[in-house]
């Protein structure tokens, strides 16, 4: 059987204190709603048959939690702490780093001329040169 | 056979008679089917050849002539059927019988099998060989057919010639050893062994073959020790060639020179006379080879060689130039004309000759790798690529030239990398400049974006091959490496160590008196990123670049020369003023003056002050600020330039900090909005959107600024989090506060203590936020927590009670927390509904009142619900819910006990907790019972229950409060006194202490009561008898009285169908109430009729025992002692049938006692005879003569007609009944029980009835062993049978069977040749027993002449 779940109060949208007129009205938009869905209305009407019996209705209710009471002292208690300060970041020591600045541009102005490449190939090594293996052997019949 | 006539039969046999062949006789039959076949008989022939090839098949070898005759001759007749195969397959067979078919078999024949070898694919080449070893016979008779030896011949050319290496090498090798003396064998070996690359096999097949060979096969051998490089022994074999010439007359083969043999002698010998160094004759023999055939190329292309290796270009030309006149096409004259172009430096006429001599040689690779060369160096160097790179690669003298060629090409190109990586592979010394060339050219494209691997390029460079360009290079490489990093890497110090060494060897490669100004900027900005000033001079002009400028003001602003730095900054001019570094060093003065203000404006200046950027060089990522090219940038202005995260946090920090000196930190919260905006996710790892968050926090937008912070920032949310629940608080949300201040006590730990403290006045707040969320198990806890600081308080008892009803729902029913749960359901929920503030304060909150009854019956809705709950639990667990300890059993508890509570007032006051309504019952108390407090003031309420001075409803209920005995309590209060008493008896015994027996006798008197008002007789006697044994009460004398009637009662009805149940009933009635006389009457005649009933059952025992207790309830009771009279007789006439002793003995004394009980009773003294004769005859079987004589004597004094000797008339009797026994009782047992019964009567009279008796049963015996074969003991039993015989004719009659007895053990005997002396001795005694018998002599006889 269990507690009520959802609570009534929620299938219809209602608030605790809701009255007659209200829940007329809540059932009214709750079932348009859920029409054509035959789940839904079952539980619409449902909750509503609760609402509408006194003494189910204050079962109901009695199964919501009481809210608690106000605490005025802890308000009192953490008060000073409104004016405490906020943890704003340190600011750190400025460093010769933070005061350095170098741009692309600026080194470039001083790059110079790379002095011209030496003129000229160094040659073909022997080894590569041409000779007489470039003709094809003679070769007795086999 | 008879169709092949008669000899047929009378040949064959001379044939093979006892396996030996007459050669006469074979020819005869030879010759027989020759004519036979003439006569045009070929089928008889034919047959009578198969019949002889197959006879001789086993014949000696020397018949084996007659055999090969017999399958030619039969294949002759095949060939002249028309049959082929047949024709084939014999002469295969003859083939294969001959020992020399080329010699045995005839010219045809040896083509037939040399042309079906030809059709097959494989197999030996004999036949083929057999038929040309035949035909060149000049005697052969007919000569072979000139065609068949062509075909036959071309054929064994190919085989020789095609087909796989190793099938060519068989297929020589067999033709060698086939047809010796034949030339062409030779050269096909040779050839073949020179494609199979074997020149050594080949030289030394041919230094066996070439003495007796021809010019050919010399030449062969020649061009072997040529390839060989053997030159001197070739110019010896090509001399003998050349001398020996082509034989006459011998057909040419496809390894014959022909013709060909001189022009290619004198060629050949010319060149190894050439590698010989013998020029002169080299060039002699290579003249007469040009003239011997002037059309040849050849040996002019060697005389060319010749010349180009003596120098003689020019003759080399010519003679290639002749080469090419008889032959356009000979290549080796065209790539000669080539190499000599390329020799004297004409690389587009060496290309042509390469590319036309590459057009009929695409193959030769040497000449590709020329060509590519050539290509190369007239400027082709694309083609050139194409043409050598799939050259390159190969690990070999071309290769190498190839790659070497394709980097020359590839840097011709423009492709100096891979250049350098196919001059890198080849590698050696005489490469070293063209490497360092390379590197050079690579290092010239990469400096511009990579100066640090261009300044490797020149140092490797430099080591490779030294030059003065490549250390201008390097130097300058090495410059701009160091300001790259300056770029890069001026924030990781590995970085800056790295260029530090850089400019120190940049520093090396100036020369003397060169401007080192460079290097020491350079140095001095490395040090100043890593945070050392000293090296950047403090005095600079106005005309210094602005960023020396703004340095130099930086190292005076980090000296603390704040004026200095003052001046310096006012150098800089007015178009640089908006730039970040001038920005950034004002702000800093200002700060140091104090003007927070000021410097504000200043940071946040240059914070979107425009880069000196040039499009061009400046890569997009370039912080605009500090110039760090290492990460992304962000652009919060679109018109300015971006900054990087590190000036992002440093100014950001800066302009923080400056407004809040300045006041002015509102000012600034669009600042960081902005950027927080622009970093995205870089604002949190930056801190900025922290900062953010806490501005709004500050300006009292809570909300904003937890939107922004995560848990990442745990301190600030913390923070936040705190200001906005002390708020709510302030506000009266206390709900929202604790979620806030729950927030940041879990987050930061070290938040103030404070906030720990409001959580604890605010724990049901936080218990209802859980329960509101769903977590019921954290509600739970929470409010239970804090129902211990005030344990009567009706709000939280019905809060406790809800989530515990939550909570246990959501478990399963095995969680070992569930019982937990519902018992909190229980106790919390019952003492809530039932208190009268929680309806109050819910009708409150619903705003409705509350009509009479209406929580009556909501509440009773509830507790139903409730119990719907825990009987379903109940169930699932297997319990009904009656049980003392079911939840359906303890929810009923708390529900009575809360309703006693509430028609009170009692009141406790725990600690500081105003005094409440005490509302519970026992699941609740159990639940608080370790309470202290609670439990002294719970104590104090009901202390007038406790001592039961109170009265009313809740006096009547205390007692279920009992932890031990409540719920029996309760069960009894609810009327289940058997359940109450049952859940007590189930109570351990060491556990059931004073008050539960009590409880228990309590709980069984109302059962009784009540079962006796229902006229359950026998159960409440029960009860009744039950409590009475429990020991802690006595019955009053009205239960007492109630007792009796429910025996009497029940027992009348318990009577006729269970009488033995009617007894127990009476029996507890009488323990309950031993004075009520008719108790004890109705007791007597219960016990009478079950005896009766027990005697039907034949349980005579009980049945007597059951009588007995009626004779001593009521001793002259005559209907009791007439049952007992006939369970008497009934049950000694059961033992008396039964064999056992035991039963025997038992009978005997229910004789005597029936006998006893009326003497004239003939029944009784029957039996009494009976059993005393069994007893009598029992003991006799034992040996017990003396109890023997003692049970008959006592049987013949109770004969009333006998009045004589009993002792001696007992003796008799026993003797009689002995016999008797043994004929009747022992019919079917063994002999030995027989005998031995008849034995004991002989004891106790040796009277002739018994001995004839015993003669009786001995000659029975005696006939079984007759049959059995046993004659010996049948002779034995006869033997004593004759002496218990009590007259002649019973003697007689027993001689006669013992004489047949003998008689037939001499039969027995007298067949077995070493038993003959037994036969004579077993007759001889028959005779002796029956002298007269002529049948026993005449067997005697028999016996006797046996022997």
């Amino acid at each position: 059987m269990a507690l009520f779940e959802p609570s009534p109060y929620e299938v219809l949208g209602l608030a605790r204190d809701a009255g007659p007129d209200e829940l007329d009205a809540a059932l009214e938009a709750a079932l348009e709603a859920a029409a054509g869905r035959d789940v839904t209305v079952e539980r619409v009407e449902a909750a509503a048959r609760v609402l509408r019996d006194p003494v189910r209705r204050l079962e109901l209710d009695v199964q919501h939690l009481p809210p608690p009471e106000p605490v005025d002292e802890a308000a009192e208690l953490l008060a000073p702490l409104l004016d405490a300060e906020l943890p704003f970041p340190e600011r750190a020591e400025v460093t010769a780093g933070d005061l350095t600045a170098v741009h692309r541009r600026e080194l470039a102005a001083d790059f110079a001329e790379l002095p011209p490449p030496p003129a000229g190939f160094p040659g073909v090594p022997e080894r590569f040169q041409a000779d007489a293996s470039v003709l094809p052997p003679f070769e007795p019949p086999r | 056979m008879a169709f092949l006539g008669e000899g047929w039969g009378l040949s064959m046999a001379l044939l093979a008679r006892r396996g030996r062949f007459e050669p006469a006789a074979v020819s005869e039959e030879l010759a027989r089917a020759a004519a036979e076949a003439k006569a045009g008989q070929p089928d008889r022939a034919r047959k009578r050849y198969a019949k002889l090839a197959k006879s001789l098949a086993s014949a000696p070898p020397e018949l084996r002539g007659l055999r090969l005759a017999a399958l030619l001759g039969g294949a002759d007749v095949a060939l002249a059927q028309s049959d082929a195969p047949g024709a084939v397959l014999l002469t295969a067979q003859a083939f294969t019988l001959a020992a020399d078919p080329a010699k045995e078999l005839p010219l045809p024949a040896l083509q037939r099998v040399a042309s079906h070898r030809m059709q097959a694919s494989q197999g030996p080449l004999a036949a083929p060989l057999a038929f040309l070893r035949a035909a060149a016979d000049p005697e052969a008779d007919p000569p072979a057919d000139a065609a068949a030896l062509a075909e036959v011949t071309g054929w064994l050319h190919r085989v020789c010639a095609e087909g796989p290496v190793a099938a060519r090498d068989a297929a020589s090798g067999e033709a060698v050893a086939g047809l010796p003396g034949v030339d062409w064998p030779v050269l096909a070996r040779a050839a073949a062994l020179m494609q199979a690359n074997r020149i050594g096999d080949a030289e030394r097949f041919l230094a066996g073959a070439s003495p007796s060979g021809s010019g050919e096969v010399w030449f062969r051998w020649a061009a072997v020790l040529f390839t060989a490089g053997r030159f001197p022994q070739a110019v010896a074999a090509f001399d003998e060639a050349l001398r020996r010439g082509v034989p006459a007359g011998v057909e040419l083969s496809p390894w014959s020179r022909g013709a060909a043999l001189v022009g290619d002698g004198l060629l050949f010998r010319g060149l190894a006379r050439q590698r010989l160094g013998q020029a002169d004759a080299a060039q002699a023999d290579l003249i007469a080879a040009v003239n011997h055939n002037p059309n040849d190329p050849r040996p002019r292309d060697a005389i060319a060689r010749l010349a180009l290796q003596l120098g003689a270009e020019d003759v080399a030309r010519e003679q290639f130039e002749a080469a090419l006149t008889v032959a356009p096409s000979y290549v080796p004259a065209r790539l000669g004309l080539a190499l000599l172009h390329e020799r004297a430096g004409r690389a587009g006429a060496a290309a042509d000759d390469y590319r036309a001599a590459l057009a009929a040689a695409p193959r030769w690779r040497p000449a590709r790798v020329r060509f590519g060369a050539m290509l190369a160096a007239a400027g082709g160097a694309a083609q050139a690529v194409e043409v050598l790179r799939p050259e390159a690669g190969s690990d070999d003298a071309s290769g190498r030239a190839a790659g070497f060629h394709l980097g020359a090409a590839l840097l011709a190109a423009g492709d100096a990398r891979g250049a350098l990586e196919r001059w890198e592979a080849i590698g050696g010394d005489d490469l070293k400049a063209h490497v360092a060339l390379a590197r050079d050219r690579v290092a010239r494209g990469v400096v511009g974006s990579d100066p640090a691997a261009a300044r490797v390029l020149w140092q490797r460079a430099m080591s490779e091959y030294p030059m003065p360009a490549y250390r201008g290079a390097m130097r300058e490489a090495t410059l701009r490496e160091a300001a790259l990093v300056l770029l890069t890497g001026r924030d990781v110090p590995e970085a800056r160590e790295r260029v530090g060494k850089a400019l120190e060897f940049a520093r090396m490669l100036f020369a003397p008196g060169d401007d080192l100004g460079r290097v020491e900027r350079l140095t001095a900005l490395l040090r100043l990123a890593g945070g050392d000033a000293s090296l950047v001079p403090d005095h600079v002009d106005a005309e210094a670049p602005l960023r020396d400028r703004c340095h130099t003001a930086a190292a005076l602003l980090l000296a603390g020369r704040d004026r200095d730095a003052e001046r310096v900054l006012a150098l800089v001019d007015r178009e640089h003023a908006r730039d970040a570094m001038p920005a950034r060093l004002r702000a800093v003065l200002a700060e140091r003056s104090g003007e927070w203000r000021i410097a504000l404006d200043w940071h946040l200046r240059s914070l979107t002050a425009a880069a000196p950027t040039d499009p061009l060089t400046t890569p997009p990522g370039a912080c605009g600020g500090c110039g760090r090219e290492t990460g992304p940038v962000y652009l919060v202005d679109e018109s300015r330039s971006g900054r990087c995260t590190s000036c992002v946090r440093s100014s950001l920090a800066a302009v923080l900090d400056c407004a809040r000196r300045a006041s002015a930190a509102g000012d600034v919260e669009p600042v960081f909005a902005a950027w927080t905006d622009t970093l995205g996710d870089a604002a949190h790892a930056t801190g900025v959107a922290a900062v953010l968050a806490l501005l709004r926090a500050e300006s009292g937008d809570h909300d904003a600024a937890l939107a922004i912070l995560t848990s990442a920032a745990p301190a600030e949310r913390a923070a936040v989090l705190v200001r906005r629940g002390t708020l709510e608080l302030r506000r009266g949300r206390s709900t929202r506060a604790v979620v806030d201040l729950r927030e940041a006590v879990t987050l930061s730990p070290a938040v103030d203590e404070s906030v720990g403290q409001a959580l604890g006045l605010l724990a049901e707040h936080e218990a209802f936020v859980h329960a509101g969320a769903g977590r019921w198990r954290a509600a739970f806890d929470g409010y239970v927590a804090v129902l211990r600081d005030d344990p009567a308080h009706p709000r939280l008892l019905h809060a406790v009670g809800l989530t515990a009803y939550r909570l246990a729902a959501s478990l399963d029913p095995q969680d070992p927390a569930a019982p937990d749960a519902w018992s909190w359901t229980i106790g919390a929920l019952v003492a809530g509904v039932y208190s009268p503030d929680v309806w109050g304060q819910t009708a409150s909150v619903s705003g409705r009142g509350l009509a009479p009854g209406q929580v009556a019956k909501a509440r009773g809705l509830l507790v139903e619900r409730l119990g719907a709950d825990l009987r379903a639990l109940d169930l699932a667990a297997g319990r009904t819910g009656d049980e003392v300890d079911a939840w359906s059993t303890r929810v009923a508890m708390e529900v009575r006990c809360a309703e006693a509570f509430a028609q009170e007032d009692l009141r406790v006051a725990v600690g500081d907790a105003p005094a409440r309504r005490l509302i519970l019952g026992p699941q609740l108390r159990r639940l608080l019972d370790g309470h202290a407090a609670w439990r002294e003031q719970y104590d104090l309420a009901v202390a007038p229950y406790a001592d039961g001075s109170a009265q009313g409803g809740l006096a009547e209920v205390f007692g279920v409060l009992h932890p031990a005995l409540g719920a029996h309590r309760f069960l009894i209060l609810q009327g289940r006194f058997a359940d109450a008493a049952a859940a007590l008896e189930a109570m351990p015994a060491d556990a059931r202490t004073g008050e539960a027996r009590a409880l228990l006798a309590e709980a069984l008197v109302r059962e009784g009561e009540r079962l006796y008002r229902v006229k359950a007789w026998d159960e409440a006697l029960d009860a009744f008898a039950r409590a009475a044994r429990v020991g802690v009460r006595e019955l009053t004398a009205e239960q007492v009285r109630m007792g009796a009637d429910c025996g009497l009662y029940a027992s009348r009805a318990l009577l006729a169908g269970s009488p033995s149940r009617a007894v127990e009933v009476l029996e507890q009635a009488i323990d309950l109430s031993p004075e009520t006389a008719e108790l004890h009457t109705e007791l007597g005649a219960a016990y009478v009729v079950w005896a009766k009933k027990l005697g039907e059952r034949r349980e005579f025992d009980d049945a007597l025992a059951a009588v007995g207790r009626a004779l001593e309830i009521s001793h002259l009771d005559e209907s009791a002692r007439g049952v007992r009279r006939t369970l008497l007789l009934g049950f000694a006439e059961h033992l008396t049938t039964s064999a056992a002793p035991a039963d025997l003995s038992r009978a005997l004394e229910l004789w005597r006692e029936a006998h006893a009980l009326d003497g004239q009773d003939a029944a009784a003294r029957t039996g009494l005879v009976e059993v005393l004769n069994l007893s009598a005859r029992r003991a006799a079987l034992a040996g017990d003569r003396v109890r023997a004589s003692e049970f008959m004597s006592e049987a013949v004094a109770l004969d009333p007609d006998y009045d004589g000797d009993a002792a001696a008339e007992a003796g008799r009797r026993l003797s009689m009944l002995l016999v008797g026994h043994a004929a009747d009782g022992l019919r079917e047992h063994p002999f030995a029980e027989r005998a031995a019964a008849l034995g004991a009567a002989r004891a106790f009279d040796d009277s002739e009835t018994v001995r004839a008796a015993l003669c009786e049963l001995w000659r029975g015996e005696a006939a079984a062993r007759v049959e059995g074969k046993d004659l010996i003991e049948a002779e034995r039993l006869l033997g004593e049978a004759v002496e218990f015989a009590v007259d002649d004719e019973m003697r007689r009659e027993v001689v006669v069977e013992l004489a047949g007895a003998y008689r037939a053990h001499a039969i027995e005997a007298a067949a077995h040749r070493r038993r003959r002396g037994e036969a004579l001795q077993a007759i001889a005694t028959a005779l002796e027993l029956l002298p007269e018998d002529e049948d026993l002599q005449s067997l005697r006889t028999s016996i006797e002449s046996l022997g």
